[in-house]
């Protein structure tokens, strides 16, 4: 249950930093005109991303209810390997190798975590 | 904006108060966590639970966690999150050193957990540095 709860929270934290990718390009495209706050607080991706925030933040604090902070906290690493992912098939960004190296590692380190 | 010296230190500040909130988080969550308010299926006691010490513990954290966002996003406009990120992974090391040396969390002690810390830290190493290259303006980013 604790690992459901967990992979959730990486998958919550995860949308909510795409989300806020996608805010910021467009109010960046946007252009001059309103204030940079009011184009914020009318773009349905910046609330998206503050709601998948939120609820990740929830979630993990669920996960930390039955599992060992020394254990579950460095798994949330795993938001940089679905962010790669998602990046890559997504939003078409290039990859480069040292960078999917980075991301094995990085799964390999939680797959330990997980049998500690 | 902030001089690199101020930088530095929101960087520092950022680096303790995640590893604050992340304990406080743990220390309210493992004593009478949300997890016990929503097992109680029925009789949902959510008030009852936010008036308690571990909610206060945890509503501390959230507030350490907070202003750590908030340190970290000044302190990543001085700072290439490729040197950014690796740093901020040193908490991983700050938590477990408390989590398992401090008696009030009393957690395992692991050769396997190190190695696993080691592991992601290079792994987040590696991809903070090949995503954001040195030249380019770290603020885009943010």
């Amino acid at each position: 249950m604790e690992y459901l709860f967990l992979a959730v929270a990486v998958l919550l934290i995860t949308a909510g930093q795409v989300m806020q990718k996608l805010a910021s390009d467009k109010v960046a495209g946007q252009g001059p005109g309103q204030s940079i706050f009011l184009r914020f607080a009318l773009n349905v991706e910046f609330w998206i991303a503050i709601g998948c925030l939120g609820l990740g933040t929830l979630v993990w604090l669920l996960t930390l209810s039955s599992m060992e902070v020394s254990k579950a906290y460095p798994m949330l690493s795993l938001s940089f390997v679905l962010t790669t992912i998602i990046a890559r098939v997504h939003l078409k960004e290039s990859v480069s190798p040292v960078r999917w190296i980075g991301v094995c590692l990085i799964c390999a380190g939680a797959a330990l975590m997980s049998g500690a | 904006m902030v001089t690199k010296s101020t930088a530095r230190l929101l960087i520092i500040a950022s680096l303790v108060l995640t590893t604050a909130a992340q304990l406080m988080f743990r220390l309210g969550m493992q004593t009478s966590g949300l997890h016990e308010v929503f097992s109680h299926a029925g009789e949902l006691d959510l008030l009852g639970w936010l008036l308690s010490p571990a909610a206060l513990v945890v509503i501390g954290g959230i507030a350490c966690y907070g202003v750590s966002l908030l340190c970290w996003v000044v302190a990543i406009s001085r700072f290439e999150l490729s040197v950014a990120y690796p740093l901020l992974s040193l908490s991983y090391i700050s938590v477990y050193a408390i989590a398992v040396y401090w008696p009030g969390f009393g957690e395992q002690a692991s050769i396997t957990k190190l190695l696993g810390i080691g592991l992601i830290m290079l792994g987040v190493t590696l991809v903070a540095t090949s995503s954001y290259k040195p030249a380019a303006p770290a603020s885009s980013q943010a």
